[in-house]
């Protein structure tokens, strides 16, 4: 049996660049009807053993590249894209990561006809890492802008893989309220400075360029309260589940409600153990193959047609009834894990809370935001409905 | 002989509690007395009518019903979305203005043996101080799909706030928790 050292591994290594220089040349010179050759020169051992370390650090260079595309902007606030985009790059660089985003990514975006922000079909993220040498995209949304006595901001993000899989992703939510520390000294009153903490709390888990990225679980539920109202059949099988979740039914008064607790819930889902969760893009692009207009109130018929596109009979839908962001807020949402295949509910929940019912010690924790109850809320339910 | 100091006090926190007002439940209750609860197997839940001020209360309580239902774990129960698609095809009757020979049709298309109907009459919050105090009335029948005909009923009311909620202000029932509450009391009086 062969085996290989560094001195095969420099050969190979500097084979492929060889070829892809090659290539690159006999494209160049293909023009001029030229005919290009390309050889390999041999090489001693320490020579090659200083060429394999300069082309293993060149590959290690590649893979801590990554995009960072422009949120979604769900806030009132035309700036919020770039003050949170500003502290993004920073905060990612800051973590020994090389961020592709702005003006290197908006024309490969606008190549691409990319039209969602907050999730890549598998062909556009290949070319786009492809082309930008990254190994992950980082996209995100901001939910809350607001700039005023009790200033908000709260947001999201993730980091997918190229292979369309989940890295990382979570949820921040901040209000002027949280900066405060003891005798109310330490409040931070600006949106801008309240986005600086919360880009800190949103990126606390996001992997240094050289660790393996983990994906991060929601908080836990408080003390001396009741659960949610859970059910869950013991036939959910216990490896991977992949999961399609659907948009939900938004009885709120705010429009972009289902937006925040379908991101949240993606997140937070893909990151217990035993499931996994279809990228949103793939959802859309099946709907739009099954010609599906719209997932409110959609029959059991046309997910058996989305289930053969999606790659899996597992949907995960629900329903928001109360979404409220002004002054305490208030969150109701329910859903149920329906098999199409053998048209069983597997999983079912129903949760309502209140910002208030944090209340712990010296009456702190109330949550002072709705993306932040969102959060809650929903670990909760993932929570009992994993137990 | 005087009993002690700490004893004396407990009495009188027993008796304050007794005195004051706490949550008070009000049920109502029929059975067929023919019925046979065995023979069933396979049920669907029919969308909820609501005769409260909440647009959405019918909706909601309903999805509480089944999540409770699921979680007996004594009937088989049908995906809400076949129930929707039979609801959606047919006409726009409600539930509560169906006759037996409707439900008879509706149970037939399902494949099921009973249907479970129900009627949101109270989904509110009124407010004692600070304290919440949900009002709610729930009733609920069951029709066998054979006959078309009610072979159990029940109607439910949670009014009130608690005693603890009362006296110390702290562990108000939310309105979910209350039809949650309501729900599956109703339940147990259908499977012990």
């Amino acid at each position: 049996m062969r085996t290989l050292d560094y001195q095969d591994v420099a050969q190979t290594l500097l084979s492929v660049r060889t070829r892809e220089a090659g290539a690159q040349c006999a494209s160049a010179h293909a023009a001029r009807g030229a005919q290009t050759r390309v050889s390999v020169p041999h090489f001693g051992r320490f020579q090659s053993l200083a060429l394999t370390l300069v082309l293993l650090a060149s590959v290690s260079s590649h893979a801590a590249t990554l995009v960072l595309l422009p949120f979604d902007n769900f806030s009132a606030s035309n700036g919020a894209r770039g003050e949170i985009a500003k502290r993004m790059e920073t905060a990612l660089t800051s973590r020994g990561w090389t961020v592709v985003s702005g003006d290197a990514i908006e024309p490969l975006l606008e190549k691409e006809r990319v039209r969602y922000l907050d999730s890549l079909s598998n062909d556009i993220r290949a070319r786009i890492l492809a082309q930008t040498n990254a190994s992950a995209i980082v996209s995100g949304s901001i939910y809350t802008w607001v700039d005023a006595r009790e200033s908000i901001v709260a947001l999201s993000a993730r980091m997918t893989n190229a292979d369309g899989t989940l890295a990382w992703g979570d949820v921040a939510g901040l209000a002027s309220r949280d900066t405060e520390r003891i005798l109310g000294f330490g409040r931070k009153s600006t949106a801008a400075a309240i986005a600086d903490d919360a880009v800190v709390q949103l990126l606390e888990h996001f992997p240094r360029a050289s660790e393996n990225a983990k994906r991060v679980n929601g908080p836990r539920k408080p003390m001396f309260r009741s659960g949610p109202a859970s059910f869950r059949d013991s036939e959910v099988k216990t490896t991977t589940n992949l999961v399609c979740v659907l948009p939900f039914d938004n009885n709120s008064k705010i429009p972009e409600a289902g937006r925040v607790v379908l991101d949240v819930l993606g997140v937070r889902l893909a990151a217990e153990s035993g499931f996994d969760v279809v990228e949103p893009a793939l959802v859309r692009q099946a709907a739009l193959e099954a010609g599906i207009a719209s997932f409110r109130g959609i029959s059991t018929d046309d997910l058996a047609k989305l289930a053969e596109k999606v790659g899996t009979s597992l949907f995960l839908r629900g329903t928001i009834y109360d979404y409220i962001d002004s002054g305490s807020p208030q969150l109701q949402i329910e859903f149920s894990l329906l098999d199409v295949r053998t048209q069983r509910v597997l999983w079912a929940s129903h949760h309502a809370r209140k910002g208030s019912d944090y209340v712990g010690f010296l009456m702190l924790g109330a949550v002072s935001n709705a993306v932040s109850l969102t959060d809650h809320v929903i670990a909760e339910m993932l929570t009992k409905g994993s137990k | 002989m005087r009993p002690p100091t700490l004893i004396r006090m407990l009495g009188a926190i027993a008796a304050i509690a007794l005195v004051a007002r706490c949550g008070t439940t009000q049920q109502t209750r029929f059975l067929h007395a023919n019925a046979d609860l065995g023979a069933i197997r396979k049920v669907a839940v029919l969308p909820f009518d609501n005769l409260a001020q909440d647009r959405a209360a019918g909706d909601k309580v309903q999805k509480i019903f089944y999540l409770e239902l699921l979680s007996l774990d004594v009937f088989e129960v049908t995906e809400p979305g076949q129930v929707n698609k039979i609801f959606r095809a047919g006409s726009s009757t409600t539930v509560e203005t169906m006759g037996p020979a409707e439900m008879q049709k509706i149970g037939k298309d399902l494949g099921v043996d009973a249907l479970f109907v129900g009627s949101v009459v109270d989904f509110a919050e009124s407010r004692l101080g600070t304290t919440p105090a949900p009002e709610v009335t729930i009733q609920v029948r069951l029709i066998e799909a054979q006959t078309g005909s009610t072979i159990w009923s029940v109607s439910q009311t949670r009014s009130g706030a608690g005693v603890s909620t009362r006296l110390f202000g702290v562990g108000g029932e939310s309105l979910t928790e209350a039809a949650r509450r309501v729900v599956r009391m109703e339940l147990g009086t259908l499977v012990k």
